[in-house]
C-alpha cells in the first residue's frame, strides 16, 4: 500500500538523512519523494511517499515526529497513524 | 532573557570562552575529556574555569564515564573530543546512551572551516556518523551561535526520552569572536500528562486483573518514578519485575519483587509473564531479549504501555492501553484511580514458583564461583548502598541476579548495546558524581581489557573505586554459546591473561590477589579500606561455569533452561 506523509521541517542540514535513516532501517522502499526549501528562513516542505502497511506507516510517521527539526507530519493517505483508541473512545453519560 | 544574563555586560569574546562560561552556568561539575590540535581553543578556555577535567586515556572511556556521571546523578553528563579519531571514538558510547536512553552532551572540535569536506588532517564528518546514534547534533558554524546551541542541546538531552546529543565546532569558529550577553538559562520543558480517557481505560484494566505484572525498564529511573511504581504496586498487591535497566526501581529485597525478567532472568518472572492476564509494562520496550519470540510471548496478556516516547509505544507487542507521558506523572494521576484487584490466588502461586526455581549455585570446593565472588561482597557492602557498575558479559548477568538492588541508580550497566568496556570508566563518572559513595566495577576479564587505560585515569584522579576483575580466563559468554549451540566447539574464547593484580599495582592502584574462596572476606576488607586511590581485587573463578537460568534467543517460553543440566545430572 502506498502511504504519502506532507512533512514541514526546518530547513537545517541534516535532515534529509535523518529521514532516509528510518525508511533504510525500516527497509521502507521510497515511491516519490520532493523537496522544497524554505525560503527566507520559512519551514522546508517534503512530500513523500512510501510503500508500507498501516503499521508500519504510523511507526513510521512517530518516528518522523521524534526528530528535533520536524515540526509537522501529516498522512494524507491510509487512515491517521498513531491512531490511539482513546481518540475514538466515545463516552457517553446515562 | 533571565535575571542571570541581565547581570552580564555584553561583551566581545572567543566563542570557546562563551562555551565554557556557559558550561559552568549550566552546573556542568565534570567533563571528561581528551585533547588534541582542533580542540585547543576549548581546552584554553577551560583552564582556570571551575569545571574539573579528567584526561581519560581513550574517548570511549571518556564517553563512558559522561554516562556513568549521568546515570548516577540524572543529570547530563559532559565529554570531550578533538577533531577525527577523536571524535570517532565516541560513536561506541554515544551509541551507548543512545540505546540506554543516557542524556550526555558530547562536545567535539572540528578542523578549520577551510578545511572542511577537503579530507584535512584529522578531519572526520563526526555530525554526519553520529545522526543515527544521538537525539540530535549540530555543525556550529558562526560563533554567535555556539552558546545558544551549547544551551539547547543541554535541554534536547534531558527533555522527554533522555539521549546524547553532539555539538561539533570547528577550531576557526572556537576562536572566533561573539558578541555574548552572558549565560542564560532555556526552560525546561514540562513533563507530559496521559490523557484523562486513557487513564481511566488502564486503571479500569488493571483493578480488574486477576493476573496482573509491573514490568518495569529504566524509563522509571530516568523518570525518577521509583516510588510512584512503589505506591502502584503495594496499593494493587501487583508483583514486579524489572529489566536490567530497571533495577532498583523496585526494591528486589520485597517480597513482591520477581527479580530480573528476560533471557537469564528468573524462571519465575519469566513464568509470570507468561501467565499474565495483564502486563504493566512501565518504560519498558518489550526488546528481544524480554520477551523472546515474540508470537509466543504472553500469549494471555492485555498490554498497558506507558512511555515517554510514542515510538516505543506498540512498537514490539501491540498496546491495548497506550499512555503516552512522563512516567512519574503519569502515575501519579494514574494512583488515584486504580483499586485493588484480587491477586491472592496469583500471588500464592508465584511463591510457589519462587520456592520451585530460585536463583541458586553451590559454592563448594577450591575453585570460586563468580556468582559467590558476587552476593559475598553484596553482603558485605549492602549496608553502605553502593552504586555498582557492570561492564558486559556472564559477569553482567549474574551480578543482575544476584546483586540485589533496593533504590535507583545504583545499578549502572550497559543494557541495550552491550558494550564490553564500559563498566571501569563508567565507574569513574559514577564516582566524580557521587564523591562521598562507595562505587565498585563488576568486570570481566576479557571487558576489562577493553578499557583497562582508564585505570590510569582513576588513579590520577585519585578516586576510590573497587574493581572486582572476575578472570575466568575466558571471553565466558561467548563461551556459553558455542558450549550449548555450537557443539562445544570453542573458538576464540580463552584468553591469556595478564596478572591483573601486578597490572593495577604498575597503574599506582591498590591490588589484591584472590584464589581460594576463603581468601574473598579478606580481600575485599582490605580493597574497601582503601580511600586514596583504586583497590583492585582479581579473583580467578571456574571458567567452566555457566549462566542460567538462559532463555535461548528467539525461543519460546518452553526453551527456558532453568539451572545447568549437566549438575543435574551429576
Amino acid at each position: 500500500m502506498q502511504q504519502t506523509f506532507e512533512i514541514k521541517a526546518k530547513d537545517a542540514p541534516g535532515l534529509m538523512a535523518r529521514l532516509e535513516t528510518i525508511l533504510r532501517r525500516q527497509r521502507l522502499p521510497i515511491r516519490s519523494f520532493s523537496f522544497e526549501g524554505g525560503v527566507g528562513g520559512g519551514p522546508a516542505r517534503i512530500d513523500l511517499v512510501i510503500e508500507a502497511d498501516e503499521e508500519r506507516s504510523s511507526f513510521v510517521e512517530r518516528q518522523l515526529m521524534r526528530l528535533m527539526d520536524v515540526t509537522e507530519v501529516v498522512r494524507t493517505s491510509g487512515t491517521p497513524a498513531f491512531a490511539q483508541p482513546e481518540l475514538t473512545f466515545e463516552e457517553r453519560t446515562a | 532573557m533571565s535575571a542571570q544574563a541581565k547581570a552580564h555586560p555584553k561583551t566581545r569574546t572567543s566563542s570557546a570562552r562563551a562555551m565554557a562560561e556557559e558550561l559552568v552556568a549550566l552546573g556542568v561539575t565534570h567533563i571528561f575529556g581528551h585533547p588534541g590540535g582542533a580542540a585547543l581553543p576549548l581546552y584554553d578556555a577551560l583552564h582556570g574555569a571551575p569545571i574539573r577535567h579528567l584526561l581519560m586515556r581513550h574517548e570511549q572511556g571518556a564517553a563512558h564515564a559522561a554516562q556513568g556521571y549521568a546515570r548516577a546523578t540524572g543529570r547530563p553528563g559532559v565529554c570531550l573530543a578533538t577533531s577525527g579519531p577523536g571524535a570517532t571514538n565516541l560513536v561506541t558510547g554515544l551509541t551507548d546512551a543512545m540505546m540506554d536512553s543516557t542524556p550526555i552532551v558530547a562536545l567535539t572540535a572540528q578542523v578549520a572551516t577551510s578545511l572542511l569536506g577537503r579530507d584535512g588532517f584529522q578531519e572526520a564528518d563526526i555530525v554526519g556518523m553520529t545522526q543515527n546514534v544521538t537525539k540530535h547534533n549540530w555543525l556550529v558554524l558562526d560563533p554567535d551561535e555556539v552558546p545558544g546551541t551549547i544551551r539547547h542541546a543541554f535541554r534536547v538531552a534531558v527533555s522527554g526520552r533522555p539521549g546524547p546529543v553532539l555539538v561539533d565546532v570547528p577550531r576557526d569558529v572556537l576562536q572566533g569572536e561573539t558578541s555574548w550577553e552572558g549565560p542564560d538559562v532555556e526552560p525546561a520543558e514540562a513533563p507530559r500528562r496521559a490523557d484523562p480517557v486513557s487513564l481511566r481505560r488502564a486503571a479500569f484494566a488493571i483493578s480488574n486483573a486477576r493476573r496482573p505484572i509491573l514490568y518495569v525498564g529504566g524509563g522509571v529511573i530516568s523518570s525518577g518514578a521509583s516510588a510512584e511504581v512503589r505506591r502502584l504496586a503495594y496499593k494493587a498487591r501487583i508483583p514486579v519485575t524489572t529489566t536490567l535497566m530497571g533495577k532498583g526501581a523496585f526494591p528486589e529485597t520485597d517480597p513482591l519483587s520477581l527479580g530480573m525478567l528476560g533471557m537469564h532472568g528468573t524462571a519465575y518472572a519469566n513464568w509470570a509473564m507468561h501467565d499474565a492476564d495483564l502486563i504493566i509494562a512501565l518504560g519498558a520496550r518489550f526488546d528481544d531479549r524480554i520477551t523472546g519470540k515474540l508470537a509466543t510471548f504472553a500469549p494471555h496478556a492485555k498490554v498497558v504501555h506507558l512511555d515517554v516516547d510514542p515510538v516505543e509505544i506498540g512498537k514490539n507487542r501491540k498496546a491495548d492501553f497506550p499512555l503516552h507521558g512522563d512516567a512519574k506523572t503519569v502515575l501519579r494521576q494514574l494512583l488515584p484511580l486504580v483499586g485493588a484487584p484480587h491477586t491472592n490466588g496469583w500471588l500464592e502461586k508465584i511463591a510457589a514458583w519462587k520456592a520451585e526455581a530460585p536463583l541458586a549455585y553451590e559454592q563448594g570446593g577450591d575453585v570460586i564461583l563468580p556468582q559467590f565472588a558476587i552476593e559475598t561482597l553484596w553482603k558485605m557492602t549492602r549496608g553502605r548502598r553502593p552504586i555498582v557498575t557492570t561492564d558486559v558479559g556472564q559477569h553482567q548477568m549474574w551480578a543482575a541476579q544476584f546483586w540485589k538492588c533496593d533504590e535507583p541508580n545504583e545499578f549502572v550497566t550497559s543494557g541495550g548495546l552491550g558494550t564490553m568496556g564500559f563498566g571501569l570508566p563508567a565507574a569513574i563518572g559514577v564516582q566524580c558524581g557521587m564523591p562521598g559513595r562507595l562505587v565498585i566495577n563488576l568486570n570481566g576479564d576479557g571487558s576489562f581489557q577493553q578499557t583497562m587505560q582508564a585505570m590510569a585515569t582513576a588513579v590520577e584522579e585519585r578516586l576510590p573505586i573497587k574493581v572486582v576483575v572476575l578472570d575466568n580466563q575466558n571471553l565466558g559468554m561467548v563461551r556459553q554459546w558455542q558450549d550449548l549451540f555450537y557443539e562445544r566447539r570453542f573458538f576464540a574464547v580463552e584468553l591469556k591473561n595478564p596478572d591483573f593484580a601486578k597490572l593495577a599495582e604498575a597503574f599506582g592502584a591498590a591490588a589484591f590477589r584472590v584464589n581460594r574462596p576463603e581468601e574473598l572476606g579478606p580481600a575485599y576488607e582490605a580493597a574497601l579500606a582503601v580511600d586514596d586511590r583504586p583497590a583492585l581485587v582479581h579473583v580467578r573463578t571456574d571458567g567452566n561455569e555457566n549462566c542460567y537460568p538462559m532463555w535461548p534467543a528467539g525461543q519460546s517460553i518452553e526453551a527456558m533452561v532453568v539451572s545447568d543440566p549437566r549438575k543435574k545430572k551429576s
